[in-house]
C-alpha cells in the first residue's frame, strides 16, 4: 500500500489550524481523468473495439439484451441489420427466452407481435448509441416475469475487434409499462450460422455465455 | 436529456461514501467536553447533551474544545468462489460481481487501508443566574460537530504505474470509498429554566449544516467491472433546523446527585435533503465518450434522534462516580438517495424505485443503508488530588449500528470498548484546561457469508463489500473553560459544585 505521506503532513498540520482532515475527493476525481486519458486507448480495445474496427456487416444476428439481474437468461430477438458502413439500422423478432428457438408472434394475451425497426444510428470509429424508443417485449421473450413490457433503452454498441462477428456492449434502460422499473445490463449481436440454434448466446464484451437449458 | 438520465440511473451516481472517526455508535463523532460532556454537567456542551442542565448555571461560562483524533482502518475483501482473478465470467454467478482479468489480479481484491488524522472544534459560552430566589434563566450559544468526518484511503501500490487500468490505484474499497467528507455542524441555541434548587428545564435549537463531498468508483450497471470503470463525484449541502431538549433534577438540592435526561430531534425534524452536484466521468461504460457529465441532484440524509440518559454522584468531596448513555435511532439512516432536484425518493426493500415516484429515471442512484438503532454507555469517574486538579478515568460500550448485509467500506461501525484517561486542571481560579486521551477498541468483523450489498435492485446495485472490517481510533479531547460569575458575590463556583 502506497502511503500519502504529503497529505498525511497536511492533515496533521491542519489540527493545529482545527481543520478536520483533508480528503480530497475532487482531486481523486480529477485524477481518475487523467489517468484514463492516459490509459484509455487500451482500455477501449478490452471493450471489443479497436482504432480501425472492421465494418459491420449487414445481415442476421442473434440479439442477447442481458440485465444484470437476470445475468445468465437473456431477452432474445433476432436482429436483421442493414448498414452502408456509416449507419446501420435493424430490426427485431422477438425470440422465447425459454428455448431461444421460436419466434414469438404472438402474446399470451393473443396479440399479434410485430418485428420493430430501429434506426438508422450513425457509426463513428467503431461505436455507436442506438436508442431504442418504446421497444415492446413480449413476456415469452423476457427472461425476468411473463409481463410484457415497453422499453425506452440506450444501448452503448462497440465492434468486438476479437471477433468481428460480435457487436456488443452495455444499456441503460427504463421499462415503462406495465409498471416502472429500471434496468442495465448487457448486449451483444452474434452472428450465428443458425439463428435458432438454442445454444447459449454470448451475452457482454467479455465473451460470457447464457446459462445453457 | 432521457438518455444522459438513463445513464445516471443505472449507477454513476454517487452513493455516501465517508468513513469518518466515529466515536460513538454510527455516525455519531460528539465527544466534545470529554468526560465532561455528559446530559449530566453544566457546561457550555450542555447546549447540545442537555440544554434542561444549563438551568443550573451560575454565572458564565465559555468553551473552547478540540477533538483530535487518529484512525486506522482496513478493509479485505477475497473474490467469491467463481469469480476468482482471470475466471470465466460465465462462472461466476455473485451478482455485481466481474472476476477481475487474468492481468490484473489484486484490482478489486485484496487489502485497503487507511490511517488518516482529523479534528472537530466545539465553541460554546452561556449564562445563567437567578432572576428570582428560586427562578434561574440561563441562555448558551454554541457551535459543534456532533455527526460526520472523513476519510481518505491509501493507494493501491501495485497499480500505481498500471498501463492497461485507470482505476485500480485507488484501491479495492474505491467501488464505496476513495475519499470522502460527511458532515453535520450545527450551530445552536439553547434557553433553559431553574426551577427551585432541584429541577431545571431547557430547549435549544439552531440551525445544522450538512455538506458532502464524495468520490467513489462506478461502473454504469453497479457492478465492479475495471474494464467499464468510471468515477462519481458528489458534492451537496444543506441548511436545516435542529431542535431538542432536556431536563436535570437534582433531589439533593444541590450539585451532588444530578440526573439528567434529554432528546435530541433528528437534524431536520424530517431528514436532511443536500442540494448539489453529481459529477460523471463515465469510464470505458460510456463507449460513445467519455465527457464528463453533471447533474443537479438532491440527496437524502435522514439522521437519527438521541435520547440520552445520565446520572453523576459526588459520593465525597475528592470523588465522583458518573453513569450515563444515549440510545440513537440510526435506524432512520435508511436509504440515501439520490435524486434529480426537486423530486422526492422513495425506495422499495428491494432497492427498487417505489410507484409513489412518478418517473423512475429521477432517482440517479440509491445507497441502501438499512441500519439499526444502537446504544451507547459509559460509566466515568473523577478523583481530585488537591482541589485544583481533577484526574478522570471513563470506560464505554458503544453497539453497532450497521448490519453485515449493508456494511461497506464508505460507511463503517462496529461494537467497540473505550477506555479514556484524562484530567481537568484548574489554572486560574476561573480557568480550567482539560485534556483527555480516549482509546476505541473495536471488535473486527467478517461480514463474507452476511453482506447483500450487491442484491439490491436497479438503482440501489452496487458491488458485493463482503470481507473483513477492521478499526482503530484514538482521541484527544482537550478544552480551554472560563467559569466566573460577575452577577453576584462571591464569585464562580469551585469544581467541586460545577464542572
Amino acid at each position: 500500500m502506497r502511503k500519502r505521506p504529503f497529505v498525511t503532513f497536511l492533515c496533521a498540520g491542519s489540527l493545529l489550524l482545527g481543520a478536520s482532515g483533508c480528503p480530497d475527493p475532487q482531486g481523486q476525481f480529477d485524477d481518475f481523468q487523467r489517468r484514463f486519458e492516459v490509459i484509455g486507448p487500451k482500455q477501449v480495445a478490452g471493450l471489443c473495439l479497436s482504432e480501425q474496427p472492421d465494418p459491420m456487416v449487414s445481415g442476421s444476428y442473434f440479439f442477447s439484451l442481458t440485465p444484470t439481474v437476470s445475468p445468465d437468461k437473456p431477452a432474445p430477438f433476432i436482429a436483421d441489420v442493414q448498414t452502408d458502413g456509416s449507419e446501420f439500422t435493424f430490426t427485431l423478432t422477438p425470440v422465447n427466452a425459454d428455448d431461444r428457438s421460436t419466434i414469438v408472434t404472438m402474446t399470451a394475451q393473443g396479440d399479434p407481435v410485430m418485428p420493430q425497426t430501429f434506426g438508422p444510428f450513425l457509426v463513428e470509429d467503431g461505436v455507436s448509441t442506438v436508442e431504442l424508443v418504446d421497444a415492446f417485449v413480449p413476456g415469452d421473450s423476457n427472461p425476468l416475469s411473463e409481463n410484457n413490457l415497453t422499453v425506452q433503452a440506450t444501448l452503448e454498441m462497440a465492434f468486438c475487434a476479437d471477433d468481428p462477428s460480435i457487436l456488443c456492449g452495455t444499456f441503460a434502460a427504463n421499462v415503462t409499462a406495465p409498471f416502472a422499473l429500471d434496468l442495465a445490463g448487457t448486449f451483444a449481436f452474434e452472428a450465428r450460422e443458425n439463428d435458432m440454434n438454442p445454444e447459449p448466446p454470448v451475452v457482454d464484451c467479455d465473451g460470457r455465455q447464457a446459462a445453457p437449458f | 436529456m432521457r438518455s444522459s438520465r438513463a445513464l445516471a440511473l443505472v449507477g454513476l451516481g454517487a452513493g455516501i461514501l465517508w468513513t469518518g472517526p466515529a466515536a460513538a455508535s454510527g455516525l455519531s463523532t460528539a465527544r466534545f467536553g470529554g468526560e465532561r460532556g455528559t446530559p449530566m454537567d453544566v457546561n457550555s456542551t450542555s447546549i447540545f447533551y442537555n440544554p434542561g442542565a444549563l438551568g443550573s448555571l451560575r454565572g458564565i461560562d465559555l468553551f473552547l474544545d478540540v477533538n483530535a483524533a487518529w484512525r486506522t482502518a482496513d478493509y479485505e475483501r477475497a473474490a467469491p468462489p467463481g469469480c476468482e482473478a482471470g475466471a470465466d465470467p460465465a462462472g461466476c454467478d455473485v451478482p455485481q460481481e466481474v472476476p477481475e482479468p487474468a492481468d490484473a489480479p489484486g484490482a478489486n481484491n485484496g487489502r485497503a487501508s487507511l490511517t488518516n488524522f482529523a479534528a472537530a472544534p466545539m465553541v460554546g459560552a452561556a449564562a445563567g443566574g437567578n432572576v428570582s430566589e428560586d427562578i434561574r434563566l440561563a441562555g448558551g450559544l454554541a457551535f459543534f460537530v456532533p455527526f460526520g468526518g472523513q476519510s481518505s484511503w491509501d493507494q493501491n501500490d501495485a497499480f500505481a504505474n498500471s498501463s492497461s487500468y485507470a482505476g485500480p490505484v485507488d484501491g479495492v474499497q474505491r467501488w464505496y470509498s476513495i475519499d470522502g467528507i460527511l458532515r453535520t455542524l450545527y450551530l445552536s441555541s439553547a434557553f433553559a429554566v431553574g426551577i427551585s434548587d432541584y429541577v431545571s428545564i431547557g430547549i435549544s435549537g439552531g440551525i445544522a449544516i450538512t455538506q458532502s463531498q464524495t468520490a467513489r468508483a462506478r461502473e454504469l450497471s453497479g457492478n465492479n467491472s475495471i474494464d467499464l470503470e468510471g468515477r462519481a463525484l458528489l458534492d451537496a449541502s444543506s441548511i436545516d433546523p435542529h431542535l431538542g431538549g432536556g431536563v436535570l433534577v437534582t433531589p439533593l438540592g444541590n450539585q451532588d446527585l444530578r440526573i439528567g435526561v434529554s432528546y435530541q430531534a433528528p437534524t431536520g425534524f424530517n431528514g436532511a435533503k443536500a442540494k448539489g452536484l453529481l459529477y460523471r466521468f463515465d469510464g470505458a461504460g460510456n463507449l460513445s465518450g467519455n465527457e464528463p457529465g453533471t447533474d443537479d441532484v438532491e440527496v437524502d440524509f435522514n439522521w437519527p434522534d438521541i435520547i440520552r440518559l445520565g446520572v453523576g454522584w459526588r459520593a465525597t468531596k475528592n470523588f465522583e462516580a458518573r453513569l450515563f448513555g444515549d440510545f440513537t435511532r440510526w435506524s432512520l439512516f435508511n436509504d440515501n438517495c439520490v435524486v434529480v432536484a426537486g423530486i422526492d425518493c422513495e425506495i422499495n426493500d428491494d432497492g427498487s424505485v417505489a410507484d409513489t415516484v412518478a418517473d423512475s429515471n429521477d432517482v440517479v442512484v440509491n445507497t441502501p443503508r438499512r441500519w439499526n438503532d444502537a446504544f451507547g454507555i459509559r460509566a466515568g469517574a473523577s478523583y481530585w488530588i488537591i482541589p485544583a486538579v481533577e484526574l478522570q478515568l471513563g470506560l464505554g460500550y458503544d453497539s453497532n449500528a450497521i448490519p453485515d448485509r449493508t456494511l461497506g467500506p464508505d460507511l463503517l461501525d462496529f461494537h467497540d470498548v473505550s477506555v479514556a484517561l484524562g484530567g481537568k486542571f484548574q489554572i486560574i481560579d476561573e480557568l480550567f484546561l482539560s485534556a483527555a486521551y480516549t482509546q476505541f477498541f473495536y471488535i473486527p468483523r467478517n461480514t463474507t457469508d452476511t453482506n447483500a450489498s450487491n442484491t439490491f435492485a436497479a438503482p440501489s446495485a452496487q458491488p458485493y463489500a463482503g470481507g473483513n472490517y477492521s478499526q482503530s481510533i484514538g482521541v484527544l479531547n482537550v478544552y480551554v473553560q472560563a467559569q466566573f460569575d460577575p452577577f453576584s458575590d462571591p464569585p464562580p463556583s469551585t469544581p467541586a459544585t460545577t464542572d
